[in-house]
């Protein structure tokens, strides 16, 4: 291709860059941006941080205080969407938000406080009052008389009724 | 922070070369990022700003330590991709320090070195325009948007009371299905 053949396509083609710092750019259908939770609808059922590839949800319990702590670290997400299809109730999901860039590593966390059930028996918190509400849902009405017991209790008390209920066992 | 022209060091700390190839894209002519008057160079001595990529494998670390002490002050680092900003997908594994923040750990109590101003770039790997936002934030053109957040949720007694309530009430009417238990305490063993 000569100089002049170069110049003329050169011309014809334009300018291809992208005005973008100055002008906000549309990304297409699909595109997997910045992890959202949304506060009022996550219920702390732990789903989310056992798909997590990289842990970069981390669900964990806080007992002094009675909550359950939903931790999202976005520096380590690697953008799989994997919680937006394990959520049960679509409390997550991956907006087209992509300008993450931030002076201070703290302004990447994304912290949910939910509060937790006591055990009636041993007064440990064990669950989250939004996760029993769902939970509930699934049980029949006299099945739901243990919901307040942790899975330890729970579990003695179901054996003490094999036990020691009337026409039932009676020797150990 | 930076008002002149930024030449950067690109440095590569044992990546999978996605974050370098966005690298790459942004000096092509589609996202031009020469515009701002950045200029990739072959030598540390010569940068003010590295690139950082890679979560900084132990092969790697005494390496991108000379590299980092030969940059020359005041530097900037533009911590690119998951790896560099929090270790990424390799965070504990035992080959990998772990990001930069563990190699500032690293630099400060061995070397004295002060942490540099560190722009954080997540992304795996960071849309080449998620870098141009970065640079465009270190040259003051636009503002950071993503903030900490953190969610407390309350739940008066009154409120916990009634939740319980909901769930207790329907079972107590039904209870019948339950038969009466008497705990024996004393020696039901023996019995047959």
């Amino acid at each position: 291709m000569g100089r002049f053949k170069l110049i003329v396509k050169a011309i014809s083609i334009g300018k291809v860059t992208e005005k973008y710092p100055f002008v906000p750019l549309e990304v297409p259908e699909g595109f997997r941006g910045k992890p959202v939770i949304d506060p009022e609808k996550c219920i702390g059922c732990t789903s989310c941080s056992n798909a997590c590839p990289p842990q970069a949800l981390q669900v964990y319990d806080e007992p002094e205080r009675g909550v359950r702590v939903v931790h999202l670290f976005i520096g380590r997400c690697i953008f799989c969407a994997r919680c937006q299809d394990v959520c049960p109730t679509g409390a997550i999901k991956l907006t087209k938000e992509f300008e993450l860039a931030t002076l201070s590593e703290e302004d990447l966390h994304q912290f949910v406080e939910l509060k937790m059930v006591r055990c009636e028996e041993c007064d440990r918190p064990f669950d989250t009052f939004r996760h029993l509400l769902y939970s509930a849902k699934e049980l029949q009405p006299w099945e739901r008389e243990m919901m307040f017991l942790c899975p330890e209790c729970r579990a003695k008390k179901v054996s003490e009724r094999l036990i020691f209920a009337k026409g039932g066992g009676g020797f150990v | 922070m930076f008002e002149k022209s930024l030449w950067v060091f690109h440095l590569n700390s044992g990546s999978c070369n996605g974050c370098d190839i966005e690298i790459l894209n942004i000096f092509a002519p589609k996202q031009d990022v020469e515009r701002f008057g950045i200029k990739l160079v072959g030598s540390p001595r010569h940068a003010d700003a590295i690139a950082f990529t890679g979560p900084v494998t132990r092969e790697c670390l005494p390496k991108v330590i000379e590299a980092f002490k030969a940059v020359p002050e005041p530097k900037i680092v533009l911590a690119i991709g998951s790896c560099a900003c929090g270790g990424g997908i390799w965070y504990d594994t035992y080959a990998v320090i772990g990001g930069v923040k563990e190699l500032y750990k690293i630099l400060k109590e061995e070397y004295g070195i002060e942490p540099p101003t560190t722009i954080y770039i997540p992304g795996c790997p960071p849309k080449p325009e998620a870098i141009i936002y970065a640079v465009a934030m270190a040259r003051g053109l636009v503002k950071q948007k993503q903030k900490r957040e953190i969610y407390i949720e309350e739940l008066d007694e009154k409120t916990e009371k009634d939740i319980v309530e909901i769930l207790f009430g329907e079972a107590k009417e039904t209870r019948h299905f339950v038969p009466n238990i008497v705990v024996k305490t004393d020696g039901g063993a023996d019995e047959p």
